[in-house]
């Protein structure tokens, strides 16, 4: 179980996710999860071993160590990656939920149900309309939550984004004050920056999927209301040119009777 | 054999759960194995080596950690995912053992759809709820076991920064300082959480089987 496995579960989700949806899990699969695996791990690799203290004291290191790092930054980024992959699934849960309920009308044989074979049902790709529009909305907004939440927690832990090169420690049993020195300072905070920025445009990406998703809302919205006979959620196309021939009946109806009466 | 080959088997089982039970192993595969994977091992990968004591007497530092570490915390979690994943195979096996058995009906002459057979959904009613619903059982029990054993083990859930050793041949009373111990408060705590949260699901996942079971036979009273 590992960051394949959660592409394979992840990837699942891309079929019903908007344009932007996509474009945001690549980028968070090639340009975060890739880079966390393949750089930044063996940066912060050897930061405990060379991490080294100007003392003979047994012990200091360790304790100096554990004073400024609670938590590393790797540790920090994979449980971010994962906290924000996460929501996702909530819109793999309703989509699994909905097909079931697809499944079990079509076992039935239900007269209402358009599809004509179980294949089709699962092949389908669910449109992001009623009550999935909500989850996928609300999955949205927990990502936004998540990574403003770790983005903070990393600037409070670690007092801004920059790696110190030097750091002085006064903790038992160091004796005094000892300086201590970091391993690869400019590398980590090259690397910590770039985490950042592309925090960033994920968290700017999901903005823009949010008011996307809000905008396509309120426009359908406004056509309902100005045309009421039209319910775009239950139909079909087979519907749609039904109900189109019942508008020009009624409407050639409607000439005939005023005909008549004039 | 790995947590990959594990997700593979638990997968199918997951055909056969309640909505609750995919929810539970879901959490149990991405909060659980996977940080235990991708995070918690690499905190805990240095831990013997960076254990540190206060002295140059040799056979000081692995008579200590010894002493304080009797199992990893990791080779416990470990532990812990593969019982709690167990009992789902119960459910595994009964589901198998009906499905032979409707196979053999087919085969002796009955009209069976045998593609049908194969991909039908079982659900969980007779035998097979008591299979189920003792699976949950035995989950929540293992789950609450290796809570009290971590518990008793460390003396609670707080990795402590300096240990003081006078086991021997350590002279008098040592100090041996113990590598990144907030880290691994704050994953222990991590993992502690998630595993709360994966009882309440059980326990929830309890509840709605015997209610379930409760309403039917109320249906068939009435």
């Amino acid at each position: 179980m590992d960051w394949g496995a959660l592409q394979t579960i992840l990837g699942g989700v891309n079929k019903h996710s908007t344009s932007i949806g996509k474009i945001w899990l690549t980028v968070l699969f090639i340009f975060r999860i890739m880079i966390l695996v393949v750089a930044a791990e063996r940066v912060w690799g050897d930061e405990q071993d060379d991490f080294i203290c100007n003392t003979l004291q047994p012990g200091c290191k360790n304790v100096c160590y554990d004073h400024f790092f609670p938590i590393s930054h790797i540790r920090l980024w994979a449980l971010q990656l994962i906290f924000v992959s996460t929501p996702a699934l909530l819109v793999a849960m309703h989509v699994a939920y909905r097909r079931h309920e697809k499944k079990r009308q079509f076992r039935k044989g239900d007269q209402k149900c358009e599809y004509k074979d179980i294949e089709e049902i699962r092949a389908q790709r669910f449109r992001i309309e009623g009550t999935l529009w909500w989850t996928y909305t609300s999955s949205i907004f927990f990502r936004l939550i998540f990574e403003a939440v770790f983005m903070y927690a990393f600037y409070f832990m670690y007092d801004g984004f920059r790696m110190p090169r030097l750091m002085k420690c006064s903790a038992w049993p160091c004796p005094n004050t000892v300086d201590c020195f970091v391993s690869r300072p400019t590398e980590k905070t090259v690397f910590t920056i770039f985490m950042i920025a592309v925090s960033s445009i994920c968290i700017m990406l999901n903005v823009a999927e949010l008011c996307y998703l809000l905008v396509k809302f309120f426009l359908k919205r406004s056509r309902k209301a100005g045309n009421p006979k039209h319910h775009p959620n239950h139909e079909t196309k087979e519907e749609t040119k039904q109900n189109e021939m019942n508008e020009l009946i009624s409407d050639s109806c409607q000439n005939t009777v005023t005909g008549f009466s004039s | 054999m790995d947590w990959g080959s594990l997700h593979a088997i638990l997968g199918g089982v997951n055909k056969h759960s309640t909505s609750i039970g995919k929810i539970w192993l879901t959490v149990l595969f991405i909060f659980r194995i996977m940080i235990l994977v991708v995070a918690a091992e690499r905190v805990w990968g240095d831990e013997q080596q960076d254990f540190v004591c206060n002295t140059l007497q040799p056979g000081c530092k692995n008579v200590c950690y010894d002493h304080f570490f009797p199992i990893s915390h990791i080779r416990l979690w470990a532990l812990q995912l593969i019982f709690v994943s167990t009992p789902a195979l119960l459910v595994a096996m009964h589901v198998a053992y009906t499905r032979h058995e409707k196979k053999r009906r087919f085969r002796n002459g009955e009209k069976i759809n045998i593609e049908e057979l194969k991909n039908e959904k079982i659900h969980i009613q007779g035998p097979l709820w008591w299979t189920y619903t003792s699976s949950i059982f035995f989950r929540i029990i293992f789950e609450a076991i290796f809570m009290y054993t971590f518990y008793y083990m460390y003396d609670g859930y707080q990795m402590p920064r300096l240990v003081k050793c006078n086991a021997w041949p350590c002279p008098n009373t040592v100090d041996c300082f113990v590598s990144r111990p907030t880290e691994k408060t704050m994953f222990t705590i991590f993992m502690l959480a998630v595993s709360g949260i994966c009882i309440l699901l059980n326990l929830a996942e309890l509840c709605y089987l015997v209610i379930k079971v409760c309403m039917r036979e109320r249906r068939k009273s009435t």
